[in-house]
C-alpha cells in the first residue's frame, strides 16, 4: 500500500522444503513466496500438515535433517538466509527475528528458571551487558507482559507459571533482544478463550508500541480476523490465496478458503449439517498432478483442468488491495464474488 | 529439600538394616561350622564349644545378629577363619582398590556414553546411527575378561604404552602414604606427581574394561532420552533465541535427557564394585574381590558378610547420593516431593 | 413423578467432587478440599444435547467422569433412566456402563496401538460377553461403516489413520454397546476445522438414527452453540448459567457467560470493544466457599460486598428455563 519501493522486511521467494525420505523427497512446502513489511501483522493459515509450520521453521533455518531447503530465497532486509551458517544464523535468530511458540508446556526448558532462559537469551546478544544489567531488563520485559510480581517470578521454574503466563514469558523472550519481526506458530491454540483474549491484546500491544512485524501461523480463522492485516491460505504446502484478510475472509475467492469458513460452525444455521470438506487433505508423497485440492473441492471436482493443470497464482483486485488466488477458476469466481456464499 | 534428604536418609537406614539381616541369615544358613572350620579338625570339642561361645555362636539366631552388628558397628567386624587375620584390616586394605577402580570405571563409563550419545544424535543419519547400534551391542555383549585380556595384548604386549598386570603401581613407584586408600587421591594429597601419573596409568586399561559394559548401557539410555528430548519444543525455541544447534543441544537437551537416567547409572556403580571380580583377577588387581571369592569357597564367613555389609553400605550410599542429586537438579523433583514452595 | 416416557433419561444432582488439596506441610494436615465439582445439577432429556462448557478447570470433565463413576463422586446424586448410581453394587453397574458410554478428546491414548480397528471395536462386545463371534463380527463391521471407516481398513492399526478417523473408531468404539446416553469429552478439540465439521456432521446423523443422547463437554462456545440444546456454563465446578442454546447465547445474563462470549475471536467482526477478564481461572482458596466463585475476575462484582458474601443461587431469568446465578444478572452487556 504506502511505501512500495521500500524494500520488505522478510521476502521469501519459491521456498520449497523437503525432507528425504527413504522412498524419495517428500516436500512440505512447495514453492511458496510471501512477503511482510515493517510492523505488518501476516498470518498463514491452514490445517494441520498443510506445512504451515515448516514454513515458519525454514524461514529460520530450523530444518534440521532429513529436511532442508530445495529451492528458493529467504530475504531479510534484502539478505538472503538461506545457506547460511548456524554461526551466522544464531546471530539472527532471538535477535532480528524471533519465534513464539504454541505452549502445551514444553516451549520453556523445565529445568531452568525463566530468569535464566530470559537472561540468556538477553545476553546472547548483548555481549555487554552485564548479568546484572541483564536481570534487570529481564525483570522490566517481564513487567512489559504483565507478569504479576515480575521480580520474584524471575526465579522461578516454568512448571510454577500457568499456560497464559508462559505464553507472556515466551513474549517477553521473543521481544528481548527488539527483533524487527516475531514469528508466531499458534502463540494462543493450547490456551483457554479468556486467556487466549488476554494474550493476543497483549502481543497487539506489544508489537504496536515495539513496531514488530509479526507472522503468525493458525489454524483459527477468527485470530486471524482479529490480528492480521494480511492473509495466506496454505493447503498441502502451497500458499493458495492471499490478500487482505478483510477481503480474503469475507469474499473468498479460492474453494479451499471458501469451505474453510464454512465448515467453521454457524449457530444462526443450528441443527443443520455443517459444511464439512470431504477427504483429506492429499498424502505428500503422492501429490496430484493438477490442483492439489481437486479432489476434495466443490467447484473443480472432477473437472479436466483441475484433474491435470497445476493452476498458477491470478491478481484478482478487492476493496483492501490485490489478493493472489491459485485457481483455474478464481477469476470466474471473483467476478460472481457476491453471490459465492453457500450455493 | 530437607524433608526430603531426611526423608531419603531414612528409607537408606532401612534399607541398610534388611541387607544387613539378609546377609546375616543367608550366610547362618549355609552348612559348616566356623568355629570348626577356623580350629581344624584335630581340634578337640571343648576348644570348638568354647570358640562358639566367644564367636556368640551359640545363641539364639537373633542375638548372633545382634552381637555380630554391636561388633560390628564398633569396628570389630571378627577375623578370617582361614587365616585368622582381622576382617577389618584385611578389607580395608583391600577395598579402596576396588572402589578406586569402581569409580574410573564409572568414570570412563559416564563420560564416554555422554559424548556418545551427544555426537551420534547431533549428527544423525544413517552412519552414526549403524555405528552407535553396533558400538553398545559390542559393549554390552562382549566378556570383560576376554576384553581385558586383548586390550593388555595391545596396549601393554603390543604398543607397550600402558603398564601390564602388576596392579596398582609401578614396582619401582614408591606408594604414597595411605590417607583414603585410593592410590591416586592419596598420591594427590602427598604432592606426589610421579606415583599420581603412574597410578592413573595402572587405572586406565582396567578401568575400561570393567566401565565398558555400564558405558554400553549407559550409551543407549541416554541416547534415548536425548533423540527424545531434541524433539521437544524447547530445543526449537532455544535455538530461535539464539543458540546454535550444538549448544542447545548441550545445555538444554542434555540436562534433560540426563536427569532420567541418574538413578540408573547410580545402580550401575552399584553393580561395577560387585562385578569386578573378573576383572581383578586378569589385572592382578589388589582388589577386595579374589578375597572374596576365596572367602566364599572356603566359608569364610566373617570376610564375606562384612564384604555385603561394606557394599550395601556403598550401594545405599550411591542411591542416596543419586536422589539427592536429582533433586538438586530437577526442580518438579522437589516439588513433587513437597519439598518446593 | 409423570409417567416414565417424560422422565429425563439422565438427572444430576448437586453433584460433588472433591479432592484433597495438595499438602504442603507434612506435619500439619490440612482439611482443605479441591472442589472440582461443586453442586452441579441438571436433567437429560432423551434425543437431547446438553453441553458443559466452560474453561480448563471449570470441572467439567471431572463432572462427566462423575456421572459415568470412572470418579466417585463425594455428594450429591445421579440417576440414569430413574436408577440411582450412586447406590449401584459393581455388577449392576458394570450392567449399566452399556448403555452409557464415554469418547474420549483423544482416542489415540485410548486406542491400543497393537489391536486392529476391529478387535478394537469388538473389544467392547467381548467384555460384556454379547454375541458369538459371527455376530459381533457383522456388528463391528455394521458399526465401522456406519462412522465412516471403510470396511477394507478394518485389519490396520491406530496410527495408521488421520485424527479424525481415529476418533470415528474411538466413536465407534462406544457405540457398538448401542447405549443411550454418550458423553462427549471434547471429542473435537483436537482435530483440524474442517475435520471437526466431519466429526460433528457424523455425531447430529448417528443421534437421529440411533436416538441417542449426547452430554457434550466443550470448550469452544461457537461449538457448544451450534451443537447443542441446552447448555450449563460452568466456573470452578458451580453453574453460572443454563439453559437453552438459542435463548442463553442471545441473551447472555451471567457476566462469566458474557465476556466468555466476547473472548472468542469471530470471523468478521473486529472485537475493539471485547471484553478482556483480569487473571486467570484459579480456586479462591480457604474461606471462597462464601460468595460468589467468579467474583475475583468479574467486572461486575468484584467490589460489591454482597458478591463476597453471598452465594448466588441459579435463579429463573429470561426464558424458558434459563437460569443464571448471579445478584446483578444481566448488568453486563457486550458492546455491541
Amino acid at each position: 500500500m504506502s511505501a512500495t519501493n521500500q524494500p520488505p522486511l522478510l521476502d521469501v521467494r519459491g521456498l520449497t522444503t523437503e525432507f528425504v525420505t527413504r522412498t524419495g523427497a517428500v516436500a512440505a512446502v512447495r514453492n511458496v513466496s510471501l512477503s511482510v513489511r515493517r510492523g505488518e501483522k501476516v498470518a498463514i493459515v491452514g490445517e494441520s500438515g498443510c506445512g504451515k509450520s515448516t514454513l515458519a521453521l525454514s524461514i529460520l533455518g530450523l530444518v534440521d535433517r532429513p529436511g532442508r531447503i530445495a529451492a528458493g530465497e529467504v530475504r531479510l532486509h534484502g539478505r538472503n538466509l538461506v545457506g547460511l551458517s548456524e554461526r551466522e544464523m544464531k546471530k539472527i535468530r532471538g535477535n532480528v527475528v524471533s519465534l513464539i511458540f504454541q505452549d502445551p508446556m514444553g516451549a520453556l526448558d523445565p529445568i531452568q528458571t525463566v530468569g535464566a532462559q530470559l537472561i540468556d537469551t538477553l545476553r546472547r546478544h548483548q555481549p555487554s551487558l552485564s548479568h546484572k544489567a541483564a536481570r534487570a531488563r529481564a525483570v522490566e520485559l517481564l513487567r512489559e507482559v504483565e507478569v504479576p510480581a515480575a521480580e520474584r517470578r524471575l526465579d522461578d521454574y516454568p512448571h510454577h507459571y500457568s499456560g497464559g503466563m508462559r505464553q507472556r514469558v515466551m513474549i517477553a523472550i521473543a521481544l528481548a533482544n527488539s527483533p524487527a519481526l516475531i514469528i508466531a506458530d499458534e502463540p494462543t491454540t493450547a490456551l483457554d478463550v479468556t486467556t487466549q483474549a488476554q494474550v493476543l491484546a497483549l502481543l497487539e500491544r506489544v508489537v504496536a508500541n515495539h513496531g514488530v512485524a509479526v507472522l503468525l501461523i493458525t489454524h483459527n480463522l477468527g485470530v486471524v480476523a482479529e490480528f492480521c492485516d494480511g492473509v495466506q491460505v496454505m493447503y498441502a504446502g502451497r500458499i493458495v490465496e492471499r490478500g487482505p484478510t478483510e477481503a480474503v475472509l469475507a469474499k473468498p475467492t479460492h474453494p479451499y478458503t471458501q469451505a474453510l469458513l464454512e465448515s467453521i460452525p454457524d449457530p444462526s444455521r443450528r441443527g443443520d449439517r455443517l459444511r464439512a470438506i470431504p477427504g483429506m487433505p492429499p498424502d505428500l508423497s503422492a501429490m496430484p498432478t493438477g490442483c492439489a485440492f481437486e479432489p476434495r473441492c466443490f467447484h473443480g471436482h472432477g473437472r479436466e483442468i483441475c484433474r491435470t493443470r497445476q493452476p498458477i497464482p491470478i491478481a484478482i483486485e478487492t476493496a483492501g488491495g490485490p489478493s493472489l488466488v491459485e485457481c483455474h477458476f478464481a477469476a470466474e469466481r471473483a467476478a460472481r464474488a457476491g453471490e459465492i456464499t453457500a450455493s | 529439600m530437607l524433608r526430603l534428604i531426611s526423608g531419603r536418609v531414612a528409607t537408606s537406614l532401612i534399607s541398610l538394616f534388611g541387607a544387613s539381616l539378609i546377609a546375616f541369615v543367608l550366610l547362618r544358613l549355609t552348612p559348616g561350622d566356623p568355629a570348626r572350620l577356623f580350629l581344624g579338625q584335630f581340634a578337640g570339642e571343648d576348644a570348638v564349644q568354647a570358640l562358639r561361645a566367644e564367636l556368640g555362636l551359640d545363641g539364639s539366631m537373633f542375638s548372633q545378629y545382634l552381637i555380630y552388628m554391636q561388633r560390628f558397628l564398633s569396628g570389630d567386624w571378627g577375623f578370617s577363619y582361614s587365616t585368622g587375620q582381622s576382617v577389618a584390616e584385611l578389607l580395608l586394605a583391600r577395598f579402596p582398590a576396588t572402589v578406586e577402580l569402581g569409580l574410573f570405571a564409572f568414570l570412563f563409563a559416564f563420560v564416554a556414553a555422554v559424548s556418545c550419545a551427544l555426537i551420534s544424535v547431533y549428527r544423525r543419519g544413517p552412519v552414526s546411527d549403524g555405528g552407535a547400534r553396533a558400538l553398545s551391542f559390542f559393549a554390552q555383549g562382549v566378556p570383560p575378561f576376554w576384553f581385558g585380556l586383548m586390550m593388555l595384548l595391545v596396549f601393554f604386549e603390543g604398543f607397550g604404552w600402558l603398564p601390564g598386570p602388576e596392579g596398582r603401581l609401578g614396582l619401582r613407584v614408591i606408594p604414597p602414604p595411605t590417607v583414603t586408600g585410593l592410590m591416586t587421591v592419596d598420591a594427590l594429597l602427598a604432592g606426589d606427581w610421579t606415583a599420581f601419573k603412574d597410578a592413573v596409568r595402572h587405572l586406565i586399561l582396567p578401568a575400561v574394561t570393567l566401565g565398558l559394559m555400564p558405558f554400553g548401557f549407559l550409551y543407549r539410555l541416554l541416547r534415548a532420552n536425548l533423540e527424545g528430548v531434541t524433539r521437544e519444543p524447547f530445543i526449537t525455541v532455544a535455538r530461535g533465541r539464539g543458540l546454535t544447534r550444538w549448544a542447545a543441544y548441550v545445555r538444554h537437551a542434555l540436562p534433560n535427557a540426563f536427569l532420567p537416567t541418574l538413578t540408573a547409572a547410580g545402580l550401575l556403580f552399584g553393580q561395577l564394585l560387585a562385578g569386578s571380580v573378573l576383572v581383578e583377577r586378569v589385572f592382578v588387581w589388589p582388589g577386595a574381590g579374589a578375597l572374596v571369592t576365596d572367602g566364599v569357597l572356603k566359608q569364610d564367613f566373617s570376610v564375606v558378610q562384612a564384604f555385603i555389609l561394606l557394599s550395601a553400605f556403598l550401594y545405599v550410599l550411591t542411591s542416596l547420593v543419586v536422589d539427592i542429586l536429582a533433586a538438586l537438579l530437577d526442580p518438579r523433583v522437589a516439588q513433587s516431593q513437597g519439598g518446593g514452595r | 413423578m409423570s409417567p416414565e416416557t417424560a422422565t429425563p433419561l439422565l438427572i444430576v444432582d448437586r453433584l460433588e467432587k472433591s479432592f484433597a488439596a495438595r499438602n504442603s506441610n507434612p506435619f500439619k494436615p490440612s482439611r482443605e478440599k479441591l472442589r472440582a465439582v461443586d453442586g452441579i445439577s441438571f436433567t437429560v432429556e432423551r434425543g437431547e444435547t446438553f453441553g458443559l462448557v466452560g474453561e480448563s478447570g471449570c470441572g467439567k470433565s471431572t463432572a462427566a467422569r462423575a456421572i459415568l463413576r470412572l470418579v466417585e463422586p463425594t455428594g450429591g446424586r445421579v440417576s440414569f433412566d430413574g436408577i440411582d448410581i450412586a447406590g449401584l453394587a459393581p455388577e449392576p453397574m458394570r450392567k449399566l456402563r452399556r448403555r452409557m458410554q464415554m469418547v474420549f478428546q483423544d482416542s489415540t491414548g485410548t486406542l491400543d496401538p497393537r489391536m486392529s480397528v476391529r478387535d478394537l471395536v469388538e473389544e467392547p462386545l467381548i467384555v460384556h460377553g454379547l454375541g458369538d463371534a459371527a455376530a459381533r463380527r457383522a456388528k463391528v463391521d455394521a458399526m465401522l461403516e456406519l462412522v465412516g471407516i471403510r470396511p477394507e481398513f478394518a485389519t490396520r492399526k491406530p496410527h495408521q489413520f488421520s485424527g479424525g478417523q481415529r476418533q470415528r473408531i474411538g466413536i465407534a468404539r462406544a457405540l457398538v454397546l448401542e447405549p443411550e446416553l454418550v458423553v462427549l469429552d471434547e471429542p473435537i478439540s483436537a482435530l483440524d476445522v474442517s475435520v471437526q465439521a466431519q466429526i460433528l456432521n457424523l455425531l447430529k446423523d448417528l443421534q437421529e438414527r440411533l436416538g441417542l443422547s449426547y452430554v457434550f463437554i466443550v470448550h469452544d462456545l461457537t461449538v457448544a452453540e451450534f451443537f447443542c440444546d441446552r447448555l450449563a456454563v460452568l466456573y470452578l465446578g458451580q453453574v453460572m448459567e443454563s439453559g437453552a442454546a438459542s435463548e442463553l447465547f442471545s441473551n447472555p445474563q451471567h457476566p462469566y457467560t458474557v465476556s466468555l462470549l466476547s473472548a472468542v475471536p469471530r470471523v468478521g467482526t473486529k472485537g475493539s470493544n471485547r471484553i478482556i477478564l483480569e487473571g486467570e481461572v484459579s480456586p479462591l482458596g480457604s474461606g471462597a466457599s462464601t460468595g460468589c466463585a467468579f467474583r475475583a475476575r468479574c467486572p461486575v462484582g468484584r467490589d460489591r460486598p454482597i458478591c463476597a458474601s453471598d452465594r448466588p443461587v441459579l435463579a429463573p431469568r429470561g426464558t424458558g428455563d434459563h437460569t443464571v446465578a448471579c445478584h446483578f444478572p444481566g448488568e453486563l452487556r457486550a458492546a455491541p
